[in-house]
């Protein structure tokens, strides 16, 4: 029998009286007579006299106190001091229906237009998980292992990845978003979905290895890519791009050429007479020596070196990459831990754009695109258009970030999904309550999360706010390239 | 700590499941609930002559660095009634200061859970009696109140010997008298506890906010023998006048401010102490905190009463451990509103 009592109702928060002896922990699914109410804070019952009392203990330290208390009053000495009351949200209710094969089943219902519960005689049960997983029309795969669920009875929980969209991973620095990216990176290989990851930290590139020396199931389907390689290595290609496949206005704003310029000009003119024909940075150089104007000559010559020192044009087998991984899914890494934000905005412009492309030609799988911190390389303009385009092609978006109010606010209203860490800081929190799927005091839950635990809600969780843990992975190093300052 | 098994036993005894238990009131805005301790004193109807004009003597208040201090007081409560009787809870504490030094320790015996009805009261009183003092006590038990409170003066009784027959050099403080020779407390115990503190050294020094001694022209309180006087400063003298069974007060008897602007207590002192009484007023009077009560009392004091959070607590102890129902109040019924 449960020693938990219903005290107040304001708005859609429930305070509840609980025993000491009672486990109850943030995350927890209450059902009070049907309805569902999450616990999103614990904290002690404000008893009058609490202080006093408290007060009058202090007198003498615990150190320098005895006591012999008769046995049978020991146990419940204090346990009103130490009554508990825990704030839950009114989620829904569950509701008994008879399905299509004539079986009654629970399901899960918004909203709460009557309320008719005794205080006094309500009963108030920890809600089982599975029946709510059930209720909520959540069936995980049998290899249940991506986290726990936080609750006094964990239960297995795992990414439907049939649900997944436009996500958003975030948390501050160490709390664990990172690992959880990577987590899901794993399952979507699993599920033969091809992710493409924009490292900026060099977070990613491990995943291929057991350990320091071995590499393990999923280094088959995993390619790295690094601007600025000159030669291949075992693990790691150059990426290029070919000239061709930028137009003069993009080498022109790469390379700050005014429009309308002579320099301007010649670029229209070369790009306009190789138009449907590969050509490269020679062919662009043996272009330029053609030009009679001195001052435009030299200036077209200094761009072409700048292109080529950076060394990320050239011949490219990106397209056949993309197109060859997304028929059975991996993880194509871009690194650009060591690569100034100029460069970073043209490898991820280029990418972007290459997608699109490929999208709208039909030739890909969907895609997953993994964007870490991408307010560090891309515009605004082309974050809102990802968001609002590219899901029509085929390539679905997953934010990774500790800050959420370096996104536009398109993000978090057209957002699927919201995995949401640890975070302190009350402007954070506030933005993460624009995503509207949870309110601002579930949210301030994230507050007194350890790390790698979490919420999730959306089309995952058939937008009931789930609280989890992610469980470890085994077989993979997960860390990245992080440097010490001491090791 | 005391060895106190022995009196646990035979107080806590078992009572028939399921009987009803009507609660005290516990109100959480009275944090700390206590039971005034019956005065054995008055029901003695002492009176004394009053004295001719006296001066006080001024007190040099000296903290008693060097000495242990060792404090004294219980507490009991009714937590409520059950048929043919009550349910009660004691709960005392011993305050040290040890010797050198000003920090304090305590130790804490309670809270029991004693149920007390018609018809186990005198097994239970002659048992505890025993328990206590080793001897047969063959009085009959007043009403289950006052056997409630007696157990509780037993208690305290029983500490203070134990703590002045364990210790030694020590000044020890207690709430009350130094009054012994009634019918619930018998002049051997407080006899008993005087010999073996002074055997050890100790000084025993009781302190009392009131008192049933008056004086006999006016019949005023001895306490307003200062009345109009600044402390610190002791007025003695006392016992030699009082007139009705001068016997049975075992120590000197003295009206005392032990601050400046105190209250007036009426202080017994044991009359074996190792020091003069002028220098035991000098360390009580330095030991005086607020209204001119020692410290040490004090801390006693306010760690073994019961606040109103643990009177809530005991009694849903008492209702689990002896089985009992809450009994349905009348009156909510007759009067709706």
């Amino acid at each position: 029998m449960t020693k938990m009592y219903l005290l107040t109702k304001e708005g859609d928060d429930l305070a509840i009286v609980f025993a000491p002896e009672e486990r109850l922990r943030i995350g927890d699914n209450l059902d009070i007579d049907g309805v569902v109410a999450q616990v999103v804070d614990i904290q002690f019952a404000d008893l009058r006299g609490v202080l006093e009392h408290i007060l009058r203990k202090s007198l003498i330290t615990k150190s320098e106190t005895q006591e012999h208390i008769q046995p049978e009053v020991k146990s419940i000495i204090d346990s009103l001091t130490d009554q508990k009351l825990a704030i839950a949200k009114i989620r829904g209710r569950l509701v008994e229906t008879t399905d299509e094969k004539g079986e009654k089943k629970k399901i899960f219902k918004t909203g709460l237009s009557e309320f008719n519960i005794s205080r006094s005689k309500a009963k108030i049960v920890n809600l089982n998980q599975q029946e709510l997983f059930n209720a909520l029309d959540l069936c995980f795969p049998s290899s249940c292992d991506f986290a726990k669920t936080l609750s006094t009875d964990p239960k297995p929980f795992d990414i439907i990845a049939e649900r997944l969209g436009i996500n958003l991973i975030t948390g501050m620095k160490g709390s664990g978003k990172s690992y959880a990216a990577k987590r899901l990176l794993l399952k979507l290989i699993e599920r033969n979905v091809l992710t493409i990851v924009f490292d900026l930290n060099g977070e990613y590139l491990n995943l291929w290895k057991a350990d320091d020396n071995t590499p393990n199931k999923y280094s088959q389907v995993f390619k790295i890519l690094k601007p600025g390689l000159t030669r291949a290595t075992a693990f790691e290609h150059p990426f290029l791009i070919p000239l061709n496949e930028i137009s003069y206005d993009d080498f022109a704003h790469f390379f700050n050429v005014t429009q309308g310029t002579p320099t301007y000009q010649q670029l229209f003119k070369f790009w306009k007479q190789r138009r449907n024909t590969q050509f490269d940075l020679n062919d662009f150089e043996t272009f330029a020596n053609t030009v009679s104007f001195d001052a435009v000559r030299d200036a077209l010559i200094g761009r072409i070196e700048a292109a080529r020192a950076l060394g990320i044009f050239g011949p490219s087998t990106l397209t056949n990459t993309i197109a060859d991984m997304s028929k059975n899914g991996g993880s194509l890494v871009i690194n650009l831990a060591q690569v100034s934000s100029w460069e970073r905005g043209i490898v991820v412009d280029f990418i972007l754009r290459k997608l699109t492309k490929m999208g709208q030609s039909g030739g890909i799988k969907p895609i997953s695109l993994f964007l870490e911190e991408a307010q560090l390389y891309v515009e605004q303009s082309k974050m809102i258009n990802i968001l609002t385009r590219m899901r029509h092609l085929g390539i679905f978006p997953t934010f990774i970030t500790n800050d959420p109010r370096t996104l536009p606010d398109e993000v978090y209203s057209l957002l699927d999904n919201l995995v949401a860490f640890m975070f302190k800081n009350e402007d954070e929190l506030r933005q993460l309550a624009k995503s509207g799927f949870i309110d601002k005091k579930s949210i301030d839950a994230l507050k007194h999360l350890e790390k790698r635990q979490c919420i999730v809600v959306g089309n995952l969780t058939s937008n009931y706010p789930i609280f989890v843990q992610i469980d470890p992975q085994a077989g993979v190093v997960m860390g990245g390239e992080t440097k010490k300052l001491v090791s | 700590m005391i060895e106190i098994e022995h009196f646990m036993n035979a107080i806590c005894n078992k009572i028939p499941p399921g009987l009803t238990f009507e609660p005290s009131d516990a109100n959480l805005t009275e944090y700390f609930q206590e039971t005034r301790k019956a005065e054995e004193e008055e029901d003695a109807q002492l009176e004394f002559e009053e004295p001719e004009k006296q001066e006080p003597t001024p007190i040099n208040p000296r903290y008693p660095i060097d000495s242990q201090v060792m404090a004294i007081d219980g507490t009991n409560f009714t937590l409520g009634q059950i048929p043919d009787g009550l349910v009660g809870a004691l709960r005392a504490s011993i305050i040290t200061k040890p010797s050198g030094k000003t920090s304090h320790s305590l130790e804490r015996y309670g809270p029991y859970l004693v149920p007390i009805t018609n018809q186990n009261k005198a097994i239970v009183y002659k048992n505890t009696f025993r328990a206590l003092f080793g001897k047969e006590n063959k009085s009959t038990p007043p009403d289950n109140h006052k056997t409630l409170d007696r157990f509780r003066s037993w208690f305290e009784r029983y500490l203070q010997r134990e703590t002045a027959r364990n210790h030694k050099n020590s000044l020890i403080l207690l709430d009350g008298s130094l009054i012994g020779g009634f019918v619930g407390d018998p002049s051997f115990i407080l006899k008993g506890i005087l010999k073996d503190a002074s055997a050890n050294g100790n000084t025993v020094v009781a302190m009392s906010k009131s008192t049933g001694l008056t004086l006999k022209g006016t019949r005023r309180n001895i306490l307003s023998l200062l009345d109009g006087v600044q402390g610190p400063c002791y007025i003695g003298d006392i016992k030699k006048r009082i007139t009705q069974n001068p016997e049975r007060y075992l120590g000197e008897v003295y009206v005392a401010k032990l601050t400046t602007l105190g209250e007036p207590f009426r202080i017994d002192i044991s009359k074996d102490s190792p020091f003069t009484h002028d220098e035991v007023f000098s360390q009580i009077a330095g030991l005086a905190g607020d209204y001119g009560y020692p410290e040490e009392l004090k801390l006693a004091h306010m760690t073994c009463i019961l606040g109103s959070i643990e009177i809530i607590e005991l009694q849903a102890a008492a209702i689990g451990l002896h089985g009992l129902s809450m009994k349905e109040e009348l009156r909510p019924k007759i009067f709706p509103l």
